[in-house]
């Protein structure tokens, strides 16, 4: 398995703006359900200023192991049986996201535009397609990326722009009715999701430089956390205090768009996100689970795993959640957010712990199978 | 060899799921629903099956208004004398219930995303709102910038029998009415379902719905002969509003009034209030004495005014409005009369205020607090708003707010001067 082209920062960033904020054109897992609305844009920025530093940490790692990826990375710092139990916990992790991806695009075609389709339709056809992008490697993911970032960005900027004769911004008033406390868990939820950009771990082995792997995730967090924090500004001065009742925020945004009164409910702006945008998070995603399970197992090329986990996503997306209910509290810090936090932050303080071990005992600091470029 | 039996599988796949979907519907099997109203319950219909389950819950009805396209196209069809449109009614316990027991009379599926407008009967109101407003959020076919009216005096299912001159379906024509009465009169509270639902979500507001009523044409006289008419037995009116208090309604705001309250919450567009001359103007004659003034923009806001202890709490409120002479009855210069100016100003602060202050007394009298104070109390201070939430209705009730008025009339349109009748009865200058 040769990567023979390199993938430069802004499609890193692109890739990685795309898994962020592809969930947020669906619901806005810091805003549904919470008790108040009105603080709830300063969980967006509180969110990313926390999870910078998470970010810059696995960059760093990768860097300073030689850019290698995490399965890699974990087997050498690790041992080859505890390098490998970490790297079937990621293709595990990868899995669920993948099913997560899977689930939320087909509920949201389910809830916004046809009811009456059976889910597995929709999750069979995702999958089909996105393990087909897969299947071709990151570099197309990462060409595409690159151009589809720009779409749903733009997509988003309508989204928030084409509705603003009915923006209120009274509604953001008061900030803290209740103080700091209410805030605590939007922006523990907001953080997990910003861990998921942890598969740059594994684009890192393709990425041109160690320096243009950091600069790819610190602009992709950075856009992603500001149209997060602009969206939900927009969603609280629309809707008030139902904005966090709503199942798509977004979808409902662009309901209430009226140009000159003849032009309405521009709901295709959405659904092209949805398209896109979550077609190639679960692109990359089955991409990373596969590449970690061919590494893991040995073999040669991670083709002909890609379909077959597709399939298994769609498995466990059916499966995993009974009801649209726990599907959405899923998202939340109290629930799967908090172990995606647990599990990630815990590998990466393990796989640092094993080289500061590794560096002490004299094994060297520049294990990686390269040394940095620049 | 295996890759291309996996592309043809997967393509015959493709295709074989893609030509349609679970949810196709084509156009010839769908009814344009363009309005929806909801009353009490007189009985079932005359085609509904009496009550099998015995249940004894209060039923609703809910009557749609469905588009008759044969009898809205354009060109010399036109001239047909069917009716454009389709009001059906049918009972149930919910608005979902009553809308699927239409599908027992409609020969098509009807299709909510054309759906403009949402009237309740004054009945119905009374006992409370949100029962039927969920509907409107929840469904991904209906939209949450649909207009709310109350039917003052009547039923939803009255109202949506009228028709309009000018215009063949009642959905374009109340769009026109509404678009005209709030941009060139101001007299109507305009009120989307979204509007509605996030201000009775909201601390320290209640709603307001636009008001509509069934106008009859009560002709004195016969056409008859070759002329073809037809026949508007009875036409809507919009104008005023309808209070609430939470979802229920308790009480009315005539248009007076309603453009008070758009005063205060900043939403007049235009108007036109009519004031008396200033008496240098009326010399010659005193009957025709009044000036119509023509609002051409203004602003509205209010802000709580609260002592130190927070025990009182006032409101202030401030409006500021442009103005031109729009209208003149009796004879005035406006170009070497410099006092006009600000006589004439002095004359419309006056009016805009006692319209402001109409609309707060009225929604003082209803203990219904419209305008939104409370809001701004626990926007600006939480902690107060914590104790006095509970006594706010009379806290409202007993408040006197302060109305501070800035008016400036700016033009006075095509000319300085107006028709100036001679002592002897003569005509002066042409108009």
């Amino acid at each position: 398995m040769t990567i023979t082209h390199k993938t430069t920062a802004r499609q890193l960033g692109s890739v990685l703006f795309l898994l962020r904020v592809a969930t947020m054109t669906l619901t806005l897992p810091s805003v549904i359900g919470m008790p108040s609305s009105q603080g709830l844009w300063l969980a967006g920025i509180v969110g990313t200023v926390i999870s910078l530093p998470l970010l810059a940490w696995m960059v760093t790692l990768s860097r300073a192991e030689g850019l290698d990826d995490v399965v890699r990375i974990s087997r050498r710092l690790l041992g080859p049986i505890g390098g490998s139990t970490v790297g079937w916990l990621f293709v595990l992790y990868w899995l669920i996201l993948a099913a997560f991806e899977l689930r939320y695009i087909s509920e949201a075609y389910l809830t916004g535009t046809m009811p009456e389709t059976p889910i597995v339709v929709f999750m069979a056809l995702t999958a089909l397609v996105s393990a087909g992008i897969a299947r071709r490697g990151i570099r197309l993911i990462a060409m595409m990326a690159e151009l589809i970032a720009f779409l749903v960005l733009i997509s988003l900027l309508l989204t928030m722009v084409l509705p603003l004769d009915v923006v209120r911004l009274r509604n953001l008033l008061p900030v803290f009715p209740e103080g700091l406390q209410p805030l605590i868990l939007p922006t523990a939820t907001a953080v997990p999701l910003f861990l998921d950009m942890v598969v740059l771990m594994m684009i890192a082995p393709s990425m041109t430089s160690g320096v243009g792997l950091m600069q790819g995730t610190v602009w992709s967090a950075l856009v992603s956390g500001a149209v997060l924090t602009l969206l939900i500004v927009v969603v609280t001065a629309v809707f008030g205090p139902i904005s966090t009742a709503l199942e798509l925020p977004a979808l409902s945004l662009t309901r209430m768009i009226s140009i000159g009164g003849a032009v309405e409910r521009l709901e295709l702006i959405t659904v092209v996100s949805w398209t896109f945008g979550i077609g190639l998070a679960l692109a990359t995603v089955l991409w990373a689970a596969a590449t970690a399970s061919a590494h893991l197992l040995g073999l040669r090329c991670f083709e002909p795993l890609v379909y077959p986990l597709g399939g298994l996503a769609v498995f466990l997306g059916i499966r995993m959640w009974p009801d649209v209910g726990n599907f959405d509290k899923s998202t939340t810090a109290i629930s799967g957010g908090l172990v995606t936090s647990l599990f990630i932050l815990a590998v990466l303080a393990v796989l640092t712990a094993a080289r500061w071990l590794r560096r002490r005992a004299g094994g060297g600091g520049d294990s990686g199978r390269r040394g940095e470029t620049e | 060899m295996t890759r291309k039996v996996v592309a043809i599988v997967a393509l015959v796949l493709l295709f074989s799921l893609s030509t349609g979907c679970w949810n196709r519907r084509e156009i010839e099997t769908l009814g344009f629903v363009v309005a929806v109203g909801v009353d009490t319950s007189l009985g079932a219909t005359h085609w509904e099956s009496p009550d099998v389950d015995g249940d004894s819950m209060p039923r609703m009805q809910c009557t749609v208004q469905i588009v008759k396209p044969s009898a809205v196209v354009s060109g010399e069809r036109s001239q047909t004398l069917e009716r454009p449109f389709w009001a059906v009614s049918a009972t149930g316990r919910t608005i979902l219930e009553c809308i699927r027991n239409l599908s027992e009379v409609s020969p098509r599926i009807l299709y909510w995303p054309h759906n403009r407008w949402f009237l309740i009967g004054e009945e119905y109101a009374k006992g409370g709102v949100t029962r039927v407003l969920d509907l409107m959020e929840r469904d991904q076919e209906t939209r949450r910038r649909t207009a709310i009216l109350v039917v003052m005096g009547g039923r939803a299912w009255d109202v949506l029998q009228t028709e309009f001159e000018l215009e063949r379906t009642p959905s374009e024509a109340g769009r026109g009415i509404v678009s005209n009465a709030s941009g060139r009169f101001s007299t109507v509270a305009v009120a989307t379902v979204n509007d509605f639902l996030v201000t009775l979500a909201s601390e320290g507001i209640d709603p307001v719905a636009m008001c509509v009523e069934v106008i009859p044409y009560t002709f004195p006289y016969e056409i008859t002969g070759d002329v073809v008419r037809e026949g508007v037995k009875a036409t809507a009116r919009l104008s005023g509003a309808a209070v609430f208090r939470s979802d229920k309604l308790v009480g009315w705001l005539d248009g007076r009034e309603a453009r008070g309250y758009n005063w205060v919450v900043g939403k007049v567009k235009s108007a036109v209030l009519v004031v008396d001359a200033p008496q240098s103007s009326v010399e010659l004659d005193p009957s025709a004495s009044l000036i119509g003034l023509e609002i051409i923009r203004s602003k509205g806001a209010f802000r709580p005014r609260i002592t130190d202890d927070g025990r009182r709490i006032g409101m202030e409120v401030k409006i500021s409005a442009e103005a031109n002479i729009a209208d003149v009855q009796p004879y005035i210069d406006s170009y070497s009369d410099a006092e006009l100016w600000t006589s004439l100003e002095q004359r419309l602060e006056e009016a805009i205020k006692s319209e402001a202050m109409a609309a707060i007394r009225k929604a003082q009298e209803l203990r219904a607090d419209i305008f939104g104070f409370g809001r701004e109390v626990y926007r600006t201070n939480p902690r107060v708003w914590k104790q006095v939430k509970d006594q706010w209705y009379e806290i409202f009730a007993d408040m006197e707010p302060e109305i501070e008025v800035t008016a400036k009339i700016v033009r006075s349109g095509l000319k300085v001067r107006s028709v100036k009748l001679e002592e002897m009865g003569g005509a002066g200058e042409g108009r």
